[in-house]
């Protein structure tokens, strides 16, 4: 789930962990903040329930324990060996540089903004950028995910806008919310869908409503930056 | 035909970067970076594609997703279980944002309305539309006796010429 995976993934996952392990019968319950599983092996059954942490997206991690998870389900080791190996991956697990990862969203940002329509003089990079190394620096220091949303949309736009009026752009009000779409909410978006689709309403309905409230902070965030630089739309 | 082609090559060049810059943004692996843009760069020109031909940006949309889940799925063999990783990276950019975006800025338009100032309101009401899309770009009433009317949308009347009315003032 922290990883960014649909309930799906979760679900069969499990299940492929749990049946390596030697159980028989395996259940699972997603929820949002929450994940009850429950393992069945002849007359004896244990039911746990799990925190779940940040909802993020990490592909590198989910890959390596889908990986895990078939591998456990094949070779069937010990319960610590695998639990060790787990621990192992999720400390591990490498991640892009911060001022890659900076650069990348900037580069994003600024081709949603040619996507949406803005022009050349528009297209800032740096915004979105600066936007990105913002966010990672208040969530390391534990802020509220929704407020960080705002104040990174309201300082992302503003630059973006200050930028574009800066370059003599003619789309100034789209090179603003060109500049916060790396807020956007879209993995938790499709997964919204897929949960529901695929069987699990509960945790779909909770992502997209989470997903509504995010979008909601952003929108906050960009009408405070064109009330300040007085942009219309 | 030269000014398309440069214009499916834009879409699809940055739907390109979008998609692996937001590969990046998720962590993705180096190996896995090259799919990403390639995702990207084949759903927007799908969809770009598929606006030239008249449909409408669902059916686009739909298709180039559809697309691109259905190329994850042929080249299974060579990425593996990254397929349906990799078939949503490139629809990440087709993520309607910005029009959710200016959805809620109407959202914020409309508990703002200055009903005894109908011009003000017209002049910022564009946010509003995004939000009343179901109203078939409707345009908006203003108050006749104390009471907000509404256009009534086209697919209660099929000509959209008649008006309903709230009987609430204040919205």
């Amino acid at each position: 789930m922290e990883t960014g995976a649909r309930a799906g993934i979760v679900h069969e996952d499990s299940s492929l962990v749990a049946h390596g392990l030697g159980a028989d019968h395996v259940d699972v319950r997603s929820g949002y903040a929450s994940l009850d599983i429950t393992v069945a092996r002849g007359a004896n059954t244990v039911t746990r329930m799990t925190e779940v942490g940040a909802h993020g997206v990490t592909y590198v991690l989910g890959h390596a324990i889908r990986n895990f998870a078939r591998q456990i389900s094949r070779c069937g080791p010990t319960a610590s060996e695998a639990l060790e190996e787990l621990t192992r991956l999720k400390r591990d697990t490498p991640h892009h540089a911060p001022w890659l990862v900076a650069f990348a969203v900037g580069i994003a940002c600024a081709s949603f903004g040619r996507l949406l329509g803005i022009d050349w003089p528009a297209f800032m990079p740096v915004a979105g950028a600066i936007g990105q190394t913002v966010r990672q620096r208040m969530l390391h220091w534990g802020a509220n995910v929704f407020v960080d949303a705002a104040a990174v949309a309201f300082l992302s736009s503003s630059l973006g806008g200050l930028g574009a009026r800066w370059a003599g752009s003619t789309t100034i009000s789209l090179a603003m919310v060109a500049s916060v779409l790396l807020l956007v909410p879209g993995v938790p978006a499709l997964n919204a869908q897929s949960d529901i689709m695929e069987g699990h309403p509960t945790l779909g309905a909770a992502r997209a409503v989470c997903v509504i409230v995010f979008l909601t902070f952003i929108a906050v965030g960009i009408l405070l930056a064109r009330a300040v630089l007085g942009v219309r739309p | 035909m030269t000014f398309e082609l440069l214009r499916l090559l834009h879409q699809a060049l940055f739907g390109a970067l979008a998609a692996s810059g937001f590969g990046v943004l998720f962590n993705f692996g180096w190996r896995e970076l090259p799919w990403c843009a390639a995702s990207g760069a084949l759903a927007l020109a799908t969809r770009m594609l598929g606006l030239d031909a008249g449909w409408t940006v669902e059916a686009a949309s739909f298709t180039a997703a559809a697309a691109v889940g259905c190329a994850g799925r042929v080249l299974r063999a060579r990425l593996g279980i990254a397929n349906t990783a990799l078939a949503v990276s490139g629809c990440i950019p087709m993520v309607p944002g910005s029009f959710a975006a200016q959805a809620i800025f109407g959202l914020f338009e409309l508990t703002s309305l200055h009903l005894d100032d109908p011009g003000k309101v017209s002049d910022d009401n564009h946010g509003i539309h995004a939000t009343c899309d179901l109203y078939d770009r409707c345009d908006w009433g203003w108050p006749v006796d104390g009471h907000t009317h509404f256009p009534e949308p086209s697919f209660m009347t099929n000509s959209g010429a008649k008006f309903w009315s709230r009987t609430d003032p204040v919205l």
